[in-house]
């Protein structure tokens, strides 16, 4: 069995907003979410900048005692899903629930409720921790608790490749739908990195932009860390077209690889097996592709490396695809990104809109590719790639399609 | 190279990447000695410890050789004892 996989459902929360519809709104201004911290004391760390989501109040959308079971990460998760659900229009029945497959991504699930509850036991010596912590921090919560949001009782579980997860995750689910194993999916990813102890350990690893976010420029200075969940509901093309759902996009492909190279340092041969593997998948040639939503993280190394994988796959195709950076936008939200950059994908396919790279400021030599430098560009593309390589030399790429117009 | 700061380098990079700190010299560069982005900040970090300064991240981007990261701390120590 080999069905045609699309998409039928988008939620997400961001420093863009706390809608998908608010996300692609800022998407498509080029109006970026980074803004100075909230979470830490200025002047306490090298960094003064993040993407943070303002103004969540969990007791808007969880029960009371839903609140404090649930670190914010998987509150996220539960709040994203419940908009792709609703997007999607899906009339659960007890068969469906048995055949929907959850598969979220997060790197470092409930890390702030332990680094919280540490500090009790470190530093204000208590010899004990909340009973929750354990339910909070695992890293799976996320699935658990958007499985038992809808009662779906299907495969589920979490996918943990750092910066890659929600990729793997969503990429996962295609072949899952795809072969027949479930007949929905809910997928994507959920983070909420902000903790003190968190911001700390990529003040030491040195990649933290001083300033902005700004990929593939000249003066770039490093990534700006983000926060949220984004998740996208798939399901066959065909029931889709039965109950007569709005189709997004097709999600057609995706394709993996290892570096197995450095666990920090980026390469050009891991990132580029990923993306020929994705349009294999897909069945795509290279010059189907018009635009790629690309990791870009905004440090020296990832984008000169992407920049050269890039041009490794495509060849003299690659002066003529459109390449942006969403995360100068929505900052990087590690174990959510690819599934917040996802939804980007999918939208920019859906409304013939191409996002841009923001703050960019001159071109770089090294990353010579057309970057839809800070304003959002109309053109229908046929079809999409989104990037994520992780730390560690995990790449995960997805490969969309756009769907033709009378089928909206 | 025989000052504290210097003995202080050589010490911090024998341990960051052993065997590397043998019979080196200012001009060194850190690529010649194997050292990649990784041990180059692991290496920052146990000099930041050791002497009690704080490297900016831009300084930190800015050291290619051994002479640089004993510049580096030289121009921050002195900052530091010109400031009250």
């Amino acid at each position: 069995m080999r069905r045609r996989v699309v998409v039928t459902g988008l939620g997400s929360i961001s420093a863009l907003g706390p809608t998908a519809r608010e996300f692609w709104s800022a998407l498509s201004d080029g109006r970026p979410g980074i803004q100075p911290l909230q979470s830490a004391e200025p002047g306490s760390l090298r960094f003064s900048h993040g993407a943070e989501v303002r103004d969540f109040e969990p007791a808007a959308h969880l029960e009371p005692g839903q609140v404090e079971l649930l670190d914010r990460f998987a509150q996220f998760a539960v709040v994203a899903a419940r908009e792709a659900v609703r997007d999607a229009g899906l009339d659960w029945t007890p068969a469906l629930r048995e055949r929907t497959a959850v598969i979220c991504g997060s790197a470092v699930g409930g890390q702030a409720s332990q680094d919280a509850q540490f500090v009790e036991l470190y530093r204000r010596s208590r010899d004990r921790v909340h009973p929750l912590t354990i339910p909070r921090v695992m890293s799976s919560a996320g699935a658990s608790h958007v499985a038992m949001e809808f009662g779906l009782t299907g495969p589920a579980y979490s996918v943990s490749s750092a910066c890659s997860s929600a990729s793997h995750a969503i990429g996962q689910a295609l072949w899952m739908v795809r072969d027949g194993r479930a007949d929905v999916a809910l997928t994507g990813g959920s983070e909420a990195p902000f903790g003190y102890a968190s911001l700390k350990a990529w003040e030491a690893l040195r990649v933290i932009s001083t300033d902005t976010c700004r990929p593939f420029s000249r003066d770039r200075k490093g990534m700006i860390l983000g926060e949220g969940a984004a998740m996208l509901v798939l399901e066959p093309l065909e029931e889709a077209r039965a109950r007569g759902a709005r189709i997004y996009a097709e999600l057609v492909g995706s394709g993996l690889s290892s570096d197995a190279h450095h666990i920090t340092q980026p390469a050009v041969a891991g990132p580029a097996r990923a993306m020929r593997a994705a349009l294999e998948d897909g069945g795509l040639p290279p010059d189907a592709i018009g635009y790629i939503n690309a990791h870009g993280t905004g440090t020296i190394g990832n984008d000169a490396t992407e920049t050269r994988a890039i041009v490794d796959v495509f060849g003299a195709h690659a002066r003529s695809l459109a390449v942006s950076s969403t995360k100068s936008l929505h900052g990087h939200a590690l174990g959510a990104a690819g599934a917040l950059e996802a939804v980007a994908t999918v939208l920019a396919l859906h409304h013939g809109v191409l996002p841009p790279t923001a703050n960019f400021t001159a071109p770089d030599p090294e990353c010579d590719l057309d970057v839809v430098p800070n304003r959002a560009r109309e053109a229908r593309v046929d079809a999409a790639l989104s990037n994520s390589f992780a730390f560690g030399g995990l790449n995960a790429v997805l490969a969309l399609r756009a769907m033709p117009r009378n089928s909206d | 190279m025989n000052d504290t700061l210097t003995e202080q380098v050589v010490s911090a990079l024998a341990k960051v990447k052993p065997g590397s700190a043998n019979g080196i010299s200012p001009d060194d560069t850190l690529e010649s000695l194997k050292l990649d982005s990784l041990d180059t900040i692991t290496l920052l970090f146990e000099l930041e410890d050791r002497l009690g300064v704080s490297i900016p991240d831009e300084e930190a981007r800015g050291v290619k050789t051994v002479g640089d990261i004993i510049e580096c701390i030289r121009r921050l120590q002195r900052t530091a004892l010109a400031s009250p």
